[in-house]
């Protein structure tokens, strides 16, 4: 059975209701070679042609030409289209030609670094002189004290990830000396993962690594690889401060791959409520498996991943046994041993079917399968192609199947094929200048290597007056005009690169000897482990019995319960400063700092899949206060009489729009809905307002991408408003997305998913401003 | 920068609030290091050289030495005593004994090398001392003028801090790493001889134990790094002096701890 047969006999199953709504073909492509001006030296062409590579793909042969020219490269081209021989060539015949060179490899995760060890290994053992030449290892929190020594001293490929870098590497240096002296080479590796408040940090982290080489003598070429992004070299450049060179035509074979949109039925003709998306994912997973086609489905939690891999399992029982035992789910939490072996057992075909979370969209090294089924729109769409990626072969047909959750994205997009399929993946925004994130590196900074005039050119304008201020702390002392560290702290310490808040809580089970099971960040901790909150984590639902604000602790245990709970939040923002407006058709937009203070007052408590509130608790929590970004419109006053004439609320019109931006944005700006959060309000400017903001100390660029893209984002909730089959309004539009279990989201600026404001007034109000 | 923004700031690291810190009372007198008695030079760096005679000490410590020169006369054919312990008692002339203060345990600086040598009879000790960050650099290429001179080194877990640390410090520098001589830890011959006998082979367990000293106005060694800090900050020289006589202490118990390694076995600690 073929791909396409699949697609015509899925349609003739009685189950099947029209749910697919777009089919995209992407054609097939032939492999591009191309040739390298030097050829590689022999013995890494045996040790290629032992790996079965005998010739280069043009993007190969593009990305190797650009590093042994000097320049920083971004390569940026599919899963599985031999993005590591981009970087592995020229970091090896560059040892070759000089055996005390070094270089650094840096990944998002332990577990990539890993792969990529056993693939530069498996390389380097396939020629006798390699093996003694390339000296490499891990080297990261599991790495043993006596390993860390020999890698430093004896190592030239060193694999590691950012964190590492920051807190294990950076401030120990000199430990580091001939290391950094001769480091010629850094791969940065998935650069489309260091984004938002990740990519900000490692941003500052990768600024210090440049001094800290500088010191020693050394100025290594950055070589860094992305999945498709809107901006990959723009993002590289952020990342790593310096001109960047971009490799995107993809050389390498690709089979006919088809690309479903696939929208869960109606349950009812009251069209409120569709089939279960995980009901639907599941079935096209066991009917793609029993057909023989290995398949990848993809969840949003863990608890999805496992809920897809149960009704699978139970489904191939009845329809084909032989493959019931053939499956296995993958997500985070599982041993890293476990991890290895489902990656091998898919690689070699062993699997027919995994049920993962996102942790295998990384690039993990599993073959490429037949079937990629995407349970629930990812949130953005360079990760949506990710995931689709791991469906493809060199010449066989593929299939990707994004099945909607009904939600407004999913929606919107199940409407929109086009605009799913033609627009360009999103921005990933960064701001290494954020000042919250960049005050804490220059402390880290000065730490390492004090702190000059000439670190301006890195660090950026603000370098002169933090570091004066940190001076005034004492934290630094002026000597001669150089800053140095003064203290007996080690800042490094203070600095999580994967959270911005300067408190994380620690999430204890108080039935398992308080162990940890979770951290959550200080402006979110109100929100999700307030006392009597039912914590989700792996699947288990978990009621929180205490939360100590004093230590940070929230003290939880293990309960079976049939409910989940939804914290309400007040909220109010003022304008602290005004940095750009403009005149919108006629309403005026602002972005600027605000200050944004919300409180958790309460919770209600709902019931798993009714969703009905079966109880409400008031709550006695602190303030959290964060000065931030926003973007505020307001519309004109004659707008709002008009709509208010016409016998509707602009206000809570207004307040649609809002919930309906919240869930736009991301769709322009790579970010998660609850990296944004929106609130309506008069009292600042005299007139209704709606504010979206960062949820981040000092801002991180979201809002501001908000501001200047402010046409597209109301078009995307007008069209979202109009196409939306409810009558009144539903959480697929100006609703909140209903609450899922597992899936943690701030209510901001609302009382709870319900109820919905007035959908007529949204869309009117939406219609007369994009109308003038 | 807002007051907010500053605010924050300041409690970077800080979980008790604003940047305010406390120090121990100061003391006066000298009113500058560079009075201190045996200051020999002061360009770059502050080179302190005294005879250990002339310091505050201990009483027994003149003792210990010229029980040094006896035993080291006599100690030669001694089966009972470790290959190195023996060698440095035999010439203890080319020994240079070594304990280095610095600002924490990794990716920290030295700011105080304290050197001590057995010449013709007379026990000699330099502190060469970075009286700002700026200075460690001098201080560093005093070290690698003393280092080509010692014909061994004699430590107190120097293998695993001292050496690695100013070794990493030269490589910091830009400053090549000149050979090093033999190096006696004594960490290690002490902990196989005591281990059994003492709650813990930690420096002043064995000067308390073996030497029967116990320090009176000495300073913890986790607040060295804070004081010398302050030191940078503010000048006053009161804790300071503290750490250069914690500094002189520890080199004093270290020919102790080689002097009771030269007893009989079973000579009780």
């Amino acid at each position: 059975m073929t791909i396409t047969d699949f697609l015509e006999r899925i349609q003739l199953d009685r189950d099947y209701q029209g749910q697919i709504r777009h089919i995209e073909t992407i054609p097939a492509r032939e492999a591009a070679y191309g040739e390298l001006a030097r050829p590689i030296p022999g013995v890494l062409r045996t040790a290629l042609a032992g790996a079965g590579i005998e010739r280069l793909y043009s993007h190969q042969v593009d990305a190797i030409e650009g590093i042994r020219d000097g320049r920083n490269v971004v390569v940026v081209t599919g899963t599985a289209s031999g993005k590591t021989l981009c970087y592995n060539v020229p970091v090896i015949e560059n040892l070759l030609d000089d055996p005390n060179a070094k270089a650094l490899y840096l990944f998002p995760t332990k577990a990539l670094a890993q792969d990529q060890l056993k693939a530069l290994t498996r390389l380097a053992s396939l020629d006798g002189t390699l093996t003694d030449l390339v000296r490499t290892g891990t080297y990261d929190g599991d790495t043993t004290r006596h390993t860390r020594r020999k890698l430093r001293d004896e190592g030239n490929v060193i694999l590691s990830n950012p964190d590492m870098l920051h807190a294990g590497i950076l401030p120990y240096h000199a430990k580091w000396n001939r290391f950094f002296k001769d480091l010629k080479y850094v791969v940065v590796d998935e650069i489309h993962t260091y984004r938002g408040i990740f990519g900000s940090n490692v941003a500052n982290v990768l600024r210090r690594l440049r001094r800290v080489c500088e010191h020693y003598g050394s100025s290594p070429q950055f070589v860094c690889s992305s999945a498709t992004i809107a901006n990959p070299k723009e993002l590289a450049e952020r990342l790593i401060g310096l001109p960047v060179d971009i490799v995107e035509k993809d050389g390498s074979p690709r089979g006919k791959k088809y690309f479903v949109l696939w929208n869960p039925p109606y349950v009812d003709l009251t069209k409120m409520e569709r089939r279960s998306s995980n009901v639907e994912g599941h079935w096209l997973m066991a009917e793609l498996i029993a057909e023989g086609f290995q398949t990848i489905a993809f969840g949003r939690a863990r608890v999805v991943a496992e809920l897809i891999y149960r009704y699978t399992k139970d489904t191939l029982e009845r329809r084909k046994p032989e493959y019931a035992s053939k499956i296995k789910a993958y997500r985070g939490g599982y041993l890293p041993q476990e991890r290895r072996e489902i990656e091998r057992q898919l690689f070699s075909g062993e699997l027919m079917g995994v049920a993962s979370t996102n942790a295998l969209e990384l690039g993990i090294d599993v073959g490429s399968l037949d079937a990629a089924v995407i349970v629930g729109f990812p949130g953005t769409i360079a990760s949506s192609w990710q995931q689709a990626g791991r469906a493809g072969r060199a010449s066989d047909e593929s299939l990707a199947v994004l099945v909607a959750y009904n939600d407004p994205i999913d929606q919107y997009l199940m409407r929109h094929g086009e605009y799913f399929f033609r627009q360009s993946p999103e921005n990933a925004v960064i701001d290494p200048e954020n000042k919250y994130i960049l005050s804490k590196h220059l402390r880290c900074a000065a730490f390492e290597l004090p702190v000059t005039d000439g670190d301006e050119t890195l660090f950026g304008k603000l370098t002169r007056p933090i570091v004066e201020l940190l001076e005034e702390f004492h934290d630094l002392k002026e000597l001669d005009g150089r800053y140095y560290w003064a203290t007996t702290e080690y800042p490094a310490r203070e600095v999580s690169l994967r959270t911005i808040s300067d408190a994380t809580y620690t999430i204890v089970d108080v039935a398992q000897d308080n162990s940890v099971i979770g951290v959550v960040d200080g402006i979110s901790a109100l929100e999700l482990v307030y006392p009597e909150a039912i914590y989700l984590h792996e699947g288990e639902t978990y009621f929180v019995r205490e939360l100590d604000l004093e230590q940070k602790v929230a003290y939880v245990e293990k309960k079976e319960v049939d409910y989940y709970t939804q914290p309400v939040l007040e909220s109010s923002i003022r304008i602290l400063k005004e940095k750009q407006t403009k005149t919108w058709r006629g309403d005026q937009v602002f972005f600027g700092d605000a200050a944004v203070t919300w409180v958790t007052s309460a919770f209600k408590k709902i019931k798993f899949y009714q969703l009905d509130s079966i109880g409400w608790s008031n709550l006695d929590l602190p303030q959290i206060q964060l000065s931030t970004a926003a973007l505020w419109l307001v519309p004109a006053r004659d707008l709002m009489h008009e709509i208010r004439e016409m016998g509707r609320n602009p206000v809570e019109g207004l307040v649609g729009i809002r919930n309906m931006a919240i869930s736009v944005l991301p769709l322009f700006s790579m970010c998660d809905r609850r990296d944004i959060g929106g609130i309506v309000d008069s009292s600042n400017t005299g007139s209704p307002t709606m504010f979206l903001y960062d949820r981040y100390e000092g801002g991180l660029g979201f809002a501001e991408t908000g501001y200047h893209a402010i046409e597209e984002l109301m078009r995307g909730c007008l069209e979202l408003v109009s196409e939306c089959e409810c009558e009144t309004g539903c959480p697929s539009c100006v609703g909140l997305p209903v609450l899922r279990p597992a899936i943690q989201q701030d209510q901001e600026g609302h009382a709870g998913a319900w109820p919905i404001p007035d959908k007529e007034s949204a869309r009117l109000l939406l219609e007369a401003m994009l109308a003038r | 920068m807002s007051e907010d923004f500053k605010d924050r700031l300041s409690r970077i690291g800080r979980p008790g609030g604003g940047p305010t810190r406390t120090r121990r009372k100061v003391r006066p007198k000298p009113a500058r290091l560079e009075e201190l008695a045996g200051v020999v030079r002061t360009d770059g760096v502050l080179v302190v050289d005294r005879s250990v005679g002339d310091l505050a000490t201990p009483d027994s410590l003149a003792e210990t030495l010229s029980a040094i020169e006896r035993t080291g006369r006599t100690v030669g054919a001694r089966g009972d005593i470790e290959e190195e312990v023996r060698t440095l008692l035999g010439h203890p002339e080319g020994a240079l004994f070594i304990d280095t203060e610095t600002t924490g345990l990794a990716g920290n600086l030295v700011f105080l090398l304290g050197a001590m040598r057995i010449e013709k009879g007379d026990v000699r000790l330099t502190q060469v001392f970075a009286r700002d960050y700026r200075e460690e650099r001098a201080l560093l290429e005093s070290w690698i003028e003393m280092l080509s001179r010692a014909e061994m080194l004699v430590s107190f877990n120097g293998k695993s801090f001292d050496m690695p640390i100013l070794r990493d410090r030269l490589g910091y520098h830009g400053l090549e790493s000149p050979d090093e001589p033999p190096h006696l830890d004594l960490l290690h011959p002490a902990r196989r001889r005591w281990r059994e006998v003492l709650p813990d082979c930690r420096l002043q367990t064995l000067e308390w134990r073996l030497c029967g000293r116990k320090r009176a106005g000495d300073i913890p060694g986790e607040e060295i790094p804070g004081v010398y800090h302050h030191f940078v900050r503010t000048g006053e020289m009161a804790d300071i002096l503290t750490v250069f006589h914690h500094n002189a202490l520890d080199l004093i118990t270290l020919a102790d701890i080689a002097l009771a390694l030269s007893a009989p076995e079973d000579d009780p600690a």
